[in-house]
Order: structure tokens, then C-alpha cells, then sequence
């Protein structure tokens, strides 16, 4: 039933998104997710994605596609797209990398993974809680212990930490 | 009409503690200083077990220029089970880590699967402690024991203990004869290159080793005349 993979037209995929919303791909793009090949080896041509909603999806769809066209002399080119990927907001990042984790796309996670620890980076303890909306559920005793602990790399540097959140 | 200013959040979860675990792991593992370390893990009691966890995942460690003692550096190697390479050279606040500190050391889980160790400066070691650890660090390539009081009785200890060694640093320690060369380039078949500098050893004593590995580089080049080995 399934057409062979050697006909000359593109197999096409259907992605269908949490709010049922349907997107076309490219079958040799859409396997960059490993989620999406295991289905594809099953035979499935409608993919849905319960977990990922219309507006990720789209965007996974762009990576997935910028990613796809990547040959030897564009390298500098998707730099600048990855670059330019991650500049969004802080809940935007966490629907990506929830669903590049469902989606099993290595490249994406590692992409956003390193987008979280570059805005962890350098901030105090006061600032990342209120960047990623933390509260502290230590006991006064449990915070202490924490901070015994790590005293030595508080040692090194400025003695006032920077609390802002930007 | 009022639109929520902060981020919609399930009804007991804030958004970030819809991470899963692995997740949290693989971003704190990405976080290379040890204050970025030690502030993620006083955030809250998931990211506190979050960084532990992602301590195990580590490949590398390095201690150089933080004041750690026995204690902190023993917590810290004691969860870091896929470590490959660690260092624990010495920071400008002058040597913390002692012999007891290697000796905890020599018991954590990583230390055989280490390709590569760092000692250098550490001058509060002795023997005791690095023939502790040495002998559980069977798979180690790269050794920086420069800068520390060693004597033979280490190298006989790296020599009967580290068969893939491939390169070694001795920079200034000036308590190793040619005995300890001589065990070592004898018993370590796969030792590409010593760093010598600083070493109280004849030019005799390296001939004599190149004649056992005539491959071996002693450097740091320019350090020994031309010595042609026939």
C-alpha cells in the first residue's frame, strides 16, 4: 500500500498538532526526529503530536526544515539561525525543549539546553528563581546547609552578588 | 481586559518544574563554573537534587583556581560517575587538597575509568596519598603530577599501576631519580612523552631511556642537547 521510496515525488508526511491543526513535511526532513522515524518505520503518513501544540510545532517545523537543507557551505548560515532561534521568551523556550524532547531531536535539545544554562549563567540564586518563577522550599536550616557546602565558590570573586533579573 | 503579565502556570507546578528530571540534568551539566553550580543548586530541592544529578553525567572536572579543600572536592568526585578527565590543580590561594583528600578520592567510583589527572602544584601530597589513588587509576593516559614533593616511590606505584599512560608530567620534582624513569618507561609500554623540566636527572638517564623507547619525547624540547639514537 505504502509507495516506495524510490519514486521520483517527495514523500510527504502529515503532522498533526494538539489542536488538531495538520502540517505538511518532507518525510526525509521530518525524520530528523527520532519520535517521527520509529512512527515512519511503522507506516504511518499522519503523525499526531497530542503533546506539542500549533504554535511549537510550527516552529519545530522551521527548525526542522533549516536544519534539513544543511550542507557544507551553509554552516554559517544555520549558526546564525540557531543564534537567532533561542532569542525567545522564557515559556516559548520550555514548550521547544518539552517537545524537541518528545520528538527525540538531538540537536534542538542540545540547542536549547545550552539557551537555559547561558540564562542561568553568572545570576544569583534570588535572580534565577525569579527568572524561571522558583520558589525557595528549603527550610531555613536545609539553606544554610546548602550554602556550607558551596561556601568555596562563593569565595571566589565580588563579594556582592548581582541580584538583578535581566 | 486584563491579560495574565505572568506566565500561565499549571495548578501546583511553576513552569520550569514541568522539566522532566533528564532534562534539568542536561542543562545543569552544561554549566561550566562552580559558582553557577553552587547557586543552581541552592534555587529550590528539585534543582538541588537536578544538579547532583547532573554531576553524573559529567565528563570533566576541574578544580584549578577555586579554594576546595579535601572535603568539597571528595563531595564533589563522590557523584561524578562518568568523569574522564579531573583536575585539581593548585589556585592562588596556595594547596588545600592533602593526603587524606586523596585517599577519600581513591574510593569514588570514576577514578579506574579516568583518562586523565591533574596534581599539578598540589604541594600538601606526598607519596602515601598519590600511591593511593594512582593504584586504583588503572586506565589513565594523561598524568600531571609536576610541582608536588613525589619521590620514586610514586612512579614505581604509576609504573606497576598505569599501563596505557601516554604522557606524564614531572616538571620540578626534583625527588625523582632515574630508578623511577627507569621503572616507568620500562613497565608504561604505550608512554609517549615526559616533561622533565626541572628535574634533578643526568642527560645519561635520558639516554638511557631512549634507548629503551627510542620513540619517547622528553620535553620540553630544546631542554636535552641533540641525541642521535642509533
Amino acid at each position: 500500500m505504502a509507495s516506495s521510496s524510490k519514486t521520483e515525488q517527495k514523500k510527504m508526511l502529515i503532522l498533526k498538532s494538539s489542536e488538531e491543526e495538520e502540517f505538511e513535511i518532507e518525510e526525509s526532513i521530518a525524520v530528523q526526529s527520532g519520535t517521527i522515524k520509529n512512527m515512519v518505520e511503522d507506516d504511518f503518513t499522519l503523525i499526531p503530536l497530542p503533546n506539542v501544540d500549533t504554535e511549537t510545532l510550527i516552529k519545530i517545523i522551521k527548525y526542522m526544515k533549516k536544519h534539513g537543507e544543511k550542507t557544507k557551505s551553509n554552516e554559517k548560515d544555520i549558526e546564525e539561525f540557531d543564534k537567532e532561534f533561542v532569542k525567545k521568551s522564557f515559556t516559548e523556550l520550555k514548550e521547544l525543549v518539552l517537545a524537541a524532547n518528545y520528538l527525540h531531536i538531538t540537536s534542538l535539545i542540545d540547542l536549547l539546553c545550552q539557551a537555559f544554562a547561558d540564562r542561568i549563567k553568572n545570576k544569583s540564586v534570588k535572580a534565577i528563581r525569579e527568572i524561571f518563577g522558583i520558589p525557595n522550599d528549603f527550610t531555613p536550616e536545609e539553606e544554610a546547609e546548602v550554602y556550607e557546602q558551596h561556601k568555596w565558590a562563593h569565595e571566589e570573586g565580588k563579594e556582592h552578588i548581582d541580584h538583578s533579573a535581566y | 481586559m486584563m491579560r495574565k503579565k505572568v506566565e500561565e502556570v499549571d495548578d501546583q507546578n511553576r513552569p520550569i518544574d514541568r522539566l522532566p528530571f533528564d532534562l534539568l540534568a542536561h542543562i545543569f551539566a552544561l554549566l561550566t563554573c562552580f559558582k553557577d553550580l553552587a547557586q543552581t543548586s541552592a534555587v529550590c530541592r528539585k534543582w538541588r537534587q537536578g544538579v547532583k544529578e547532573s554531576l553524573g553525567r559529567r565528563e570533566r572536572l576541574s578544580f584549578s583556581g577555586w579554594k576546595v579543600d579535601d572535603d568539597s572536592t571528595t563531595r564533589l568526585v563522590l557523584h561524578a560517575y562518568s568523569l574522564k578527565e579531573l583536575d585539581i590543580s593548585r589556585s592562588r590561594w596556595g594547596c588545600q587538597i592533602t593526603d587524606r583528600g586523596l585517599y577519600q578520592l581513591s574510593t569514588a567510583k570514576c577514578i579506574s575509568n579516568l583518562s586523565s589527572l591533574s596534581l599539578w602544584g598540589t604541594t600538601g601530597i606526598t607519596d602515601i596519598g598519590v600511591v593511593q589513588l594512582i593504584s586504583r587509576a588503572n586506565s589513565i593516559q594523561h598524568l600531571n603530577i609536576g610541582g608536588t614533593f613525589i619521590t620514586d616511590t610514586s612512579l614505581f606505584a604509576i609504573a606497576g599501576s598505569c599501563p596505557h599512560l601516554k604522557t606524564i608530567v614531572l616538571w620540578g620534582c626534583r625527588h625523582v631519580t632515574e630508578n623511577g624513569l627507569l621503572a616507568l618507561v620500562n613497565k608504561c609500554r604505550k608512554l609517549e612523552s615526559i616533561n622533565a623540566w626541572g628535574m634533578r636527572v643526568t642527560v645519561d638517564c635520558f639516554i638511557g631511556l631512549l634507548t629503551i623507547s627510542p620513540a619517547l619525547q622528553i620535553e620540553p624540547k630544546g631542554m636535552l642537547p641533540n641525541i642521535a639514537v642509533f
